[in-house]
């Protein structure tokens, strides 16, 4: 079961991953921008859509403005998740060394300053999930609107976090720099992993591991695609004003009745029927 | 607006002859859901923002407070991420893999007639001002979702008398 989850399901994992983003994304390019829906206030260049588009990613500008207690969990949580993905990846791939590379501090100091750092993010991170948990279950409005699927989502975050601030605060469950990088290696080069490895005799280390590919597994198919579901409609409804919309094909609206000429014979109602009957024509064949 | 015996409140609909007038035929009511399942998929694959908004909502709930048709009729349904449910959750049922794998887990659940007369109720209690999508994290516009719906009704044949009563 161990071989399982830490030899193949990876693999698995990052496959369903990969090939379920692109095939929704994939999903959403094949549907047009068929209407010109900039919600305003809206910029007019292009340069500014793409400052509005920036800081609402950063900063949840328009959920600030509506709700200063959602915006502040849910903020919270996705600036830690951000730090701890980013102190994975420091982690296993630099050794915790990064301060010292760029020259800030010293080998020693920059080792203790990555695992300060990790540990905090990874209690405030749930400390935010718990919130959020909390409110959607206490706010009546949105626990109207919860679907099962919705609390099994943050459990799961919670489960991930749980397990590896278990890990960092219980060092006879730790697991250091070095085994996790000989691991990620033995994953990237193909290479199979031998019994006596650390990371296979760590149960926490393990159970961490299931869930997060758990995730990358569910992620496609599920909510959690609101990371890229917002780039691609903030781009269709943040963009700058422009008539005709980008992409759309400029229709020019030429008046098609006849001009009402003094001289013109047909006089009153002839007239106006022959022009109603132009009218319609004209239309049929411009816009419909 | 009139209550149905559910107690829905809709607007009065168009008659079948009056529809007529306007080329629309009204389609009868065992061919309802098949028909609806069928221009839904026509709108979510044409429109990128549709598609979008039926499959990134987290439903967090900002919109709720925001949306003045719930805030006058208190009524859960008038919160727009759950009166864009209404379309979401048949979108999700029948054209996304996790609807049709995990149904009810995911907030997915099949069309049924009374489904279409809830809608037909509250996209017309919609005013289209597209406050949601302005307080939505993600600027999902439930508006769009609401405009869809009224189109998908008037395929149907449902459409609110033009006559003055």
């Amino acid at each position: 079961m161990t071989f399982f989850i830490m030899q193949i399901l990876p693999y698995i994992a990052v496959a369903i991953f990969t090939i379920g983003i692109l095939y929704r994304l994939g999903r959403w390019a094949s549907g047009r921008i068929v209407h010109n829906i900039t919600l305003t206030p809206a910029p007019t260049t292009q340069a500014g859509a793409l400052v509005d588009i920036a800081t609402e990613a950063a900063l949840f500008k328009s959920l600030f403005k509506a709700d200063k207690s959602l915006w502040s969990g849910a903020w919270l949580m996705h600036v830690a998740l951000l730090s701890i993905l980013a102190g994975h990846v420091m982690g296993i791939g630099l050794l915790g060394l990064q301060f010292y590379y760029i020259g800030l501090t010293s080998a020693e100091t920059s080792e203790y300053l990555s695992s300060i750092l990790g540990t905090t993010f990874g209690i405030l991170i749930l400390i935010a999930l718990i919130y959020l948990l909390y409110r959607r279950m206490a706010i009546n409005e949105v626990k109207q609107i919860s679907a099962p699927s919705d609390y099994a989502h943050l459990l799961l975050l919670i489960g991930i976090v749980s397990v590896g601030n278990f890990m960092r605060l219980f060092p006879e469950y730790a697991m250091h720099y070095e085994p996790a990088r000989e691991y990620v290696v033995h994953l990237i080069t193909f290479t199979a992993l031998t019994p006596d490895m650390e990371v296979l005799h760590n149960p926490a280390f393990v159970l961490h591991l299931l869930l997060v590919q758990v995730l990358m597994i569910v992620f496609p198919f599920s909510k959690l695609l609101h990371i890229p579901g917002m780039f691609a409609h903030r781009w269709i409804i943040n963009r700058a004003y422009v008539e005709p919309a980008p992409g759309m094909p400029a229709q020019q609206w030429v008046a098609p009745a006849i001009p009402y000429p003094a001289e013109n014979p047909l006089q009153g109602g002839a007239l106006n029927a022959i022009n109603r009957i132009r009218l319609k024509a004209a239309c049929k064949s411009q816009c419909c | 607006m009139p209550l149905t015996e559910s107690g829905l409140k809709q607007p009065v609909k168009a008659s079948a002859a009056d529809m007529l007038k306007i080329d629309i035929q009204v389609v009868p009511d065992e061919l309802k859901v098949e028909t609806a399942i069928k221009h839904l998929k026509e709108l979510g694959e044409k429109f990128r923002s549709l598609m979008i908004t039926f499959e990134a909502c987290v439903k967090c709930g900002a919109c709720a407070e925001n949306c003045h048709t719930y805030l006058g009729t208190r009524d859960p349904n008038n919160i727009p991420t759950n009166r864009a449910d209404l379309l979401r959750k048949v979108w999700k049922r029948y054209f996304t893999p996790e609807g049709k794998l995990l149904g009810g887990f995911i907030g997915a659940k099949d069309l049924e007639l009374e489904d279409i007369e809830k809608m037909y109720s509250y996209f017309y209690q919609c005013n289209e001002c597209r406050r949601c999508s302005l307080v939505c994290p993600f600027g999902l516009d439930t508006c769009e979702v609401t405009m869809a719906g009224r189109q998908l009704l008037h395929w149907l044949g449902m459409y609110p008398s033009f006559r003055h009563p």
